[in-house]
């Protein structure tokens, strides 16, 4: 499978032209452009990877088209409406070191989320919390580090990732209410520097051990 | 205590079955025409789009090996098959569908893409190959 996966929420799927390692989350399986039976996985993206969500019913997503003006990664959302926690997975080729982005916002409305709000998973296992703040106007979106970026603009060019080590092929995002999602981005990344203190100490509590590397 | 597989189990499964092979069905349509446009455009090099496509290849075969590995569990498969048959499906229904997708995902990996022009003849194929699903609504 080809990486990186970027995926871009929104409503319609022509709404505006993905890049390359892009491919559209619409979930469409219903036309009402809202409360679909959003169940989505497997679907097998244009990169060649299995993505989807996992978990999902009538009347838990809002999928919106938002603005053809700003980055494509950005024209839409899609946005929870109580009911369950929604997951989101993307199956990755390999385990290892990944890089993370993530876009949080409305390009119309500040966005509300709260805590648990977005968690990254590794199969079962969760890594960090990758948002859980509110925006505080239209046109802001959070990224992966929960830093706020004040327009479509500020995302692109400063929208910073994460990185995490993965034992399992499986990436998840559990987003619970009230949250959405923009964008997602993963590509093989690296070896962090610290990862040797990692390994060292890896009996230690993962708990303690993110204090440690953080 | 485990819970037992029960009907509910096997029902789950079933609905599994389709929603993964009627979602395949779709993908590897979508996929051909996406992949047809950015070569038509020459919007992606060649040798990224060759690797989408053989990354979808390998995608598509994991899909189709769940379906076999299931039609190899000699404990549940005559329990979603005896299922199926109450809703009139058969067997043949199943080869049906996946003989061409199999057939495609086979053909996806191997296949020459070192030009603009083969890689949307290549699509040209899969389309040829598969159709839409039938679907209540417009996809």
């Amino acid at each position: 499978m080809a990486f990186p996966q970027g995926i871009p929420f929104r409503s319609t799927s022509g709404f505006v032209t993905d890049g390359a390692n892009d491919s559209v989350e619409t979930s469409t399986s219903n036309t009402t452009n809202a409360a679909v039976d959003s169940a989505s996985y497997p679907r097998t993206s244009a990169q060649g990877n299995n993505v989807g969500y996992e978990t999902g019913s009538f009347n838990v997503l809002i999928t919106r088209d938002r603005s053809t003006s700003v980055d494509p990664r950005l024209a839409g959302l899609h946005g929870t409406n109580n009911g369950p926690v929604m997951t989101y997975r993307i199956d990755m080729p390999t385990a290892g070191y990944k890089a993370v982005r993530l876009a949080v916002g409305d390009n119309n409305y500040s966005f509300n989320v709260t805590p648990p709000g977005l968690e990254l998973f590794d199969g079962t296992t969760r890594l960090r919390t990758l948002e859980s703040l509110p925006t505080n106007a239209a046109a802001h979106w959070m990224d992966a580090t929960m830093a706020e970026r004040t327009s479509s603009a500020d995302w692109v060019s400063n929208n910073a990732s994460i990185t995490e080590r993965f034992l399992t092929t499986i990436l998840r995002v559990n987003i619970t209410h009230p949250a959405g999602i923009a964008y997602l981005y993963v590509e093989d990344a690296a070896t962090p520097p610290n990862a040797f203190i990692r390994a060292k100490y890896a009996l230690f509590p993962k708990t303690v051990m993110r204090r440690i590397s953080q | 205590m485990t819970i037992p597989v029960t009907a509910v189990s096997i029902l789950r499964v079933l609905l599994q079955m389709e929603r993964n092979l009627s979602g395949l069905q779709n993908d590897m349509r979508n996929n051909a025409l996406t992949w047809r446009t950015a070569a038509q455009a020459q919007s992606t090099p060649i040798a990224t789009l060759a690797g989408f496509m053989n990354s979808a290849a390998t995608a598509y075969q994991t899909r189709l090996g769940w379906v076999t590995g299931i039609q190899a569990d000699a404990t549940n498969w005559p329990r979603i098959s005896a299922m199926f048959v109450v809703l009139g499906g058969t067997g043949q229904d199943f080869s049906d569908l996946m003989t061409p997708l199999t057939a495609v995902a086979n053909q996806l990996g191997p296949a020459t893409k070192n030009s603009y022009a083969q890689i949307i003849a290549l699509c040209d194929q899969i389309t040829a190959a598969v159709n839409a699903p039938l679907s209540l609504w417009p996809e």
